[in-house]
């Protein structure tokens, strides 16, 4: 609101303040009068660029550098489920001692969607499936450490429908038709690869093939685009996040990094900053299959505080 | 690396480039005077140029408030300099008017034989001084706004990640 008004204030009130510099040199030069009044001119030219100066530095202050981060995934691999949980912890857990780390959510439409979102989960119903040319962006504010070395970022994923990781293969027909997605990818700066642990776990072995292929050319395409050098590795971290970790045992996790065992190698040889992570964004579901009316979420925060922690 | 050569030859270069070439005539024509090869209208208009393109590259923004203050600040820039552009114009036209004048009075003197001290009295004319004096306090005026804006926009490419 004050934003707004701010803006709308300065809007309306710079015009005016130019109109009455431009009249005032007209009036200068055509009353010919003592060079006095060409100080006084100079001297308000010198005042708007100072207000110019202030209001820039305001502005800066408001707009933290932003630091787009890319959630790669199958269709129905959890990423909505995901950020909505994240974002919910992120925005009521705001600050976490641990880490110095201190989030807010930034712009009305994150917390309407968030809330929207829990509204269903919390309910007993999963979200709807993310449209193919649907989009959104959920944007939230962290700043990290203290004092005058405090840094300051906007943080936005987008969450693009999961049939979008075509575009990053070659055998689907999206390959030639690149969107929106593939340019938001290739400039994230912290790349999250998402996969569905039941399905890892599962036997159905061209699955899990699909989806290591498509993550493998999702991540060479990247490095490839970055301009990372052959023998130089990607700065950008690089997290990949096992979701639904609840619905398989602990000690099938040496078993999910065999079946992705060439992703993890591409990983750990091409980027600086890479790890594992395994979360589960409900904690447990209903025999029925329905998320609970209380969500207990598992190492949903980490991949995030480990990301921003590898970015400064 | 090659984006942002590209963004800053398409934002920055290539609407500074009146600016950049009358410059360059003028030192090969006037030597190395910094004050004298500088041109307020052309600098002017070609920052209300850069600021235009600036103002249509934040538009792309995802980030719609973010988009919506960089605009602010780049349309401010447009007016202020399409400003110093007409100040810089209608000064010059009235030191050309002026200029006119003081070679038709001593036209005038000369066609009458008048001494080289009346002659030289019609040169010595204040209003002339006037004008050069008011030219160049919009030359330093665009020089320092021009600094100002020319700095916020790298700025603004390299904080906010503008891209094509």
């Amino acid at each position: 609101m004050i934003k707004t008004d701010f803006y709308k204030l300065l809007k309306y009130v710079i015009p005016w303040i130019l109109i009455l510099w431009l009249s005032s040199f007209f009036f200068l030069i055509f009353s010919k009068l003592e060079s006095s009044w060409l100080i006084s001119v100079v001297g308000f030219g010198l005042g708007l660029i100072v207000m110019y100066v202030i209001s820039f530095i305001a502005f800066v202050n408001r707009n933290p550098t932003p630091l787009s981060i890319s959630l790669l995934g199958f269709p129905a691999s959890g990423k909505t489920v995901f950020l909505t949980v994240l974002f919910d912890v992120l925005m009521t857990n705001g600050t976490r001692s641990n880490y110095s780390i201190i989030f807010s959510p930034y712009g009305s439409e994150t917390v309407e969607r968030v809330v929207s979102h829990l509204n269903l989960l919390t309910r007993g119903k999963w979200l709807p499936k993310t449209g193919k040319n649907e989009v959104f962006y959920y944007r939230a504010l962290a700043s990290m450490g203290t004092g005058i070395f405090s840094r300051r970022l906007k943080i936005e994923i987008g969450d693009y429908a999961g049939e979008n990781i075509g575009q990053f293969d070659t055998d689907d027909e999206r390959w030639l038709h690149k969107t929106d997605y593939f340019k938001y990818v290739i400039q994230s700066e912290v790349i999250l690869l998402s996969v569905d642990s039941k399905e890892v776990a599962g036997k159905n072995e061209s699955i899990i093939q699909a989806i290591e292929n498509s993550l493998i050319a999702a991540i060479q395409l990247v490095i490839e685009n970055k301009g990372v050098d052959i023998n130089k590795k990607l700065k950008a971290p690089v997290a990949l996040i096992f979701m639904k970790c609840d619905l398989v045992s602990v000690r099938s996790l040496d078993k999910l990094k065999n079946k992705l065992s060439r992703l993890i190698n591409l990983c750990q040889k091409r980027c600086l900053y890479f790890k594992i992570f395994m979360t589960s964004s409900v904690g447990h579901i209903n025999k029925d299959g329905s998320p609970p009316a209380k969500l207990t979420p598992i190492g949903i925060v980490e991949p995030i505080i480990w990301a921003l922690q590898r970015r400064t | 690396m090659k984006e942002n050569f590209g963004w800053i030859a398409k934002h920055l270069v290539l609407p500074l480039i009146p600016f950049i070439f009358g410059t360059l005539i003028r030192f090969v024509l006037h030597g190395p005077f910094i004050c004298a090869i500088f041109d307020p209208a052309e600098l002017s208009f070609s920052m209300a140029m850069l600021c235009f393109l600036i103002t249509l590259n934040a538009s792309k923004l995802r980030d719609n408030s973010l988009a919506e203050g960089i605009s602010f600040f780049n349309i401010l820039g447009m007016i202020i300099f399409i400003s110093l552009f007409v100040l810089t114009v209608f000064t010059k036209v009235l030191v050309d008017n002026n200029m006119l004048e003081i070679l038709g009075a001593v036209k005038k003197a000369l066609t009458d034989g008048r001494t080289n001290r009346a002659i030289l009295k019609i040169f010595n004319n204040e209003t002339t001084a006037k004008y050069v004096e008011v030219l160049a306090t919009i030359k330093l005026l665009t020089v320092i706004s021009g600094i100002a804006f020319f700095s916020s926009a790298i700025f603004f490419k390299f904080k906010y990640k503008l891209e094509d």
